[in-house]
């Protein structure tokens, strides 16, 4: 599962863009998260840290794997909404 | 965004990605960018997490002692790589996503990855090899199953030290590190002190070495013969045995014959009759240095060949080391090949050169100036590595140029042949076979043809085509200023190096034919 050349070429030169805008970004993640709810914060502490699989994960937070799929899918949109709202959000201000 | 293209980035971002998903993420990656740039704030928001959760929010170490192996199964694994090849654009922190080290008490174990090596030996030595089934080379490691191998020689050598030559024609199989089944043929075994109990059974027999040297034919009228050289062997008649403890025990010089249900019999010893390792050697030096002969000879007679756009035969230069000289018929100054860094060492051939390609900034850079409908690529490499999410072989400077071409290696050990054709659709063509560490370190032939004409790539490893790969665009070939083992990117410096040597490399300015390949393969085999 390696990208070809030219889907990664188009990847990799637009990732500039979000590099820049990186602390921003990471600003923006971290109050995001605090809104989070405390069981969501968890399943992403478990799921996100290093060398552990899904199964265990699933087993830690006593769901299935699929339950930890579907919701690590939910919580990753509500971060991706959140983010791009607090970005957009800190535009608007930059401009004022 | 709709909610397929949803589904296929948390798919991605999850590892549960199939094949066939990635392929269609791909495809929707290429064509829309609004996707693409949701794409790469999960992509953001993945490595972050990934981060955060392994430096701030790390579960108790304790609880990671008493998991003592966590796993990292295969698609998250490749997740991962993913994930940090492009995060690396994003971010110098995500870097950290899979080389953050690990404490003495977690090991992380990649399941799923083909890193297994299944092969109970290596086959070492080879000479005038012709195989009845599937063939094996110099290198290959040697997994369980019959190898029918019908003239020539071959020389095992297990994982426990243990060396066997196969004499053509014969039956073999490798069963453990330390033990093999011969069906029928003949063979001589050196055991080293080390594997003692090295066995090798027989429809007859089961013979156990005890420090030795021996030779063993068998044959399914005439039954099992074994010949003890020197040292010593158990020979056990597994018709008549009860245990491994009645087997008998010959001496140096002494032989046995064994055939069920028949009383076994004294045989002379006929060491002569085998072929020793220093033999075998002897008889490949003298093929490789005929061999060496005739690739001189075929360069000489190929010089006014006007196919050759640039023809790098890899001798050094001892007034200008630092020249590739190209020896094809039109001498245009572009195509003198300029080394940086890569240094000259031992090629195909003993007292052949060719050049070892091994930092970041090692290449050879040249120009092949001119337009060309079809090219073929061909050349003798020995990769050392595949470190880099590409590892150059050929490729234009730069990217976004038409006609631009990369011949290279991608991690994962295709070999590739991307061509620029203009934003969008890129005709990029990987081959059906795969590279792998038990690759590294030997000789192979690659070569690749881009044909115009029929729209057509198609990749060869030693003379052996991968699928044909047709195209769905086609610009004429514009190689222009270009690398042999690296690419200049013209932006960032991508490390993009070759880990490796080459020696031999030919560019033709036109589409060669199958057998031209087949034939260029077997004029240059070392």
């Amino acid at each position: 599962l390696i990208f070809s050349e030219d889907v990664y070429e188009l990847l990799s030169s637009e990732a500039e863009e979000i590099s820049a805008d990186h602390s921003n970004r990471e600003k923006a993640l971290n109050s995001c998260l605090q809104k989070l709810l405390p069981a969501q914060q968890e399943l992403i502490q478990v799921s996100y840290s290093q060398g552990i699989s899904i199964k265990e994960a699933a087993n830690r937070v006593g769901r299935t794997p699929t339950g930890l799929y579907k919701a690590l899918a939910r919580i990753r949109k509500n971060l991706h909404g959140c983010v791009q709202n607090a970005i957009k959000s800190e535009l608007t201000e930059d401009r004022i | 965004m709709t909610k397929r293209h949803q589904y296929l980035i948390d798919s991605y971002c999850s590892g549960t990605i199939t094949d066939n998903e990635f392929l269609e993420l791909e495809d929707v990656l290429r064509q829309n960018k609004d996707v693409r740039q949701v794409f790469l704030e999960y992509r953001h928001i993945d490595a972050s997490l990934r981060t955060k959760a392994d430096v701030a929010i790390l579960p108790p170490k304790s609880e990671l002692i008493n998991q003592p192996v966590a796993k990292i199964t295969g698609a998250w694994y490749k997740v991962l790589a993913l994930a940090a090849a492009i995060a690396i654009l994003l971010t110098g922190i995500a870097l950290s996503l899979i080389q953050t080290s690990n404490g003495p008490d977690e090991k992380v174990v990649i399941d799923e990855t083909p890193a297994i090596d299944d092969g109970k030996a290596i086959l070492v030595k080879e000479l005038d090899t012709v195989w009845d089934d599937v063939p094996f080379h110099e290198g290959d490691s040697i997994p369980k199953g019959i190898l029918k191998l019908k003239s020539g020689w071959i020389e095992l050598q297990f994982y426990s030290g243990a060396k066997v030559i196969l004499e053509g024609p014969i039956k073999f199989e490798a069963q453990s590190e330390n033990s093999g089944f011969l069906h029928s043929g003949r063979l001589s075994a050196k055991v080293p002190a080390h594997a003692h109990g090295f066995s090798i059974n027989s429809a007859d027999v089961k013979v156990i070495d005890l420090g030795t040297a021996f030779g063993m034919v068998a044959d399914e009228r005439e039954g099992t013969s074994v010949e003890v050289f020197e040292g010593a062997a158990v020979v056990v008649d597994l018709s008549s045995a009860k245990s491994l403890s009645d087997g008998q025990k010959l001496k140096g010089g002494e032989g046995l014959r064994v055939k069920k249900g028949k009383a076994s019999i004294s045989i002379a010893v006929g060491k002569s009759s085998f072929l020793t390792s220093m033999q075998l050697t002897g008889k490949i030096q003298i093929q490789q240095e005929a061999n060496f002969k005739r690739w001189k000879q075929k360069i000489y007679e190929d010089k006014d060949d006007t196919r050759f756009l640039a023809r790098y035969n890899f001798s050094k230069f001892i007034e200008q080391p630092g020249l590739l000289q190209n020896n094809s018929y039109e001498q245009i100054e572009g195509l003198n090949g300029t080394i940086v860094g890569a240094q000259w060492s031992e090629g195909r051939w003993p007292g052949k050169q060719a050049l070892d390609f091994k930092r970041p900034g090692d290449c050879v850079r040249f120009n092949v100036p001119g337009s060309y409908k079809s090219v073929t690529l061909a050349g003798w490499v020995r990769l050392d590595g595949l470190d880099q999410a590409w590892s150059s072989l050929v490729l234009s400077d730069g990217w976004r140029r038409l006609g631009a071409l990369h011949w290279q290696l991608n991690g994962a050990g295709f070999v590739e042949l991307a061509v620029y054709v203009g934003p969008g659709k890129n005709a990029n063509s990987r081959t059906s076979f795969k590279l792998s560490p038990s690759d590294f370190g030997r000789w192979m032939h690659l070569a690749v043809i881009y044909n115009g004409t029929d729209g057509t790539v198609t990749h060869y490893r030693n003379g052996v085509a991968s699928k044909v790969i047709k195209l769905l665009k086609i610009v004429p070939i514009e190689i222009g200023k270009a690398q042999i083992g690296n690419w200049d990117s013209k932006e960032q410096r991508e490390i993009r190096n070759f880990n490796g040597r080459m020696d031999d490399l030919s560019i033709y300015g036109e589409a060669l034919s199958n057998s031209d390949i087949v034939e260029l393969y077997q004029s240059s085999k070392p």
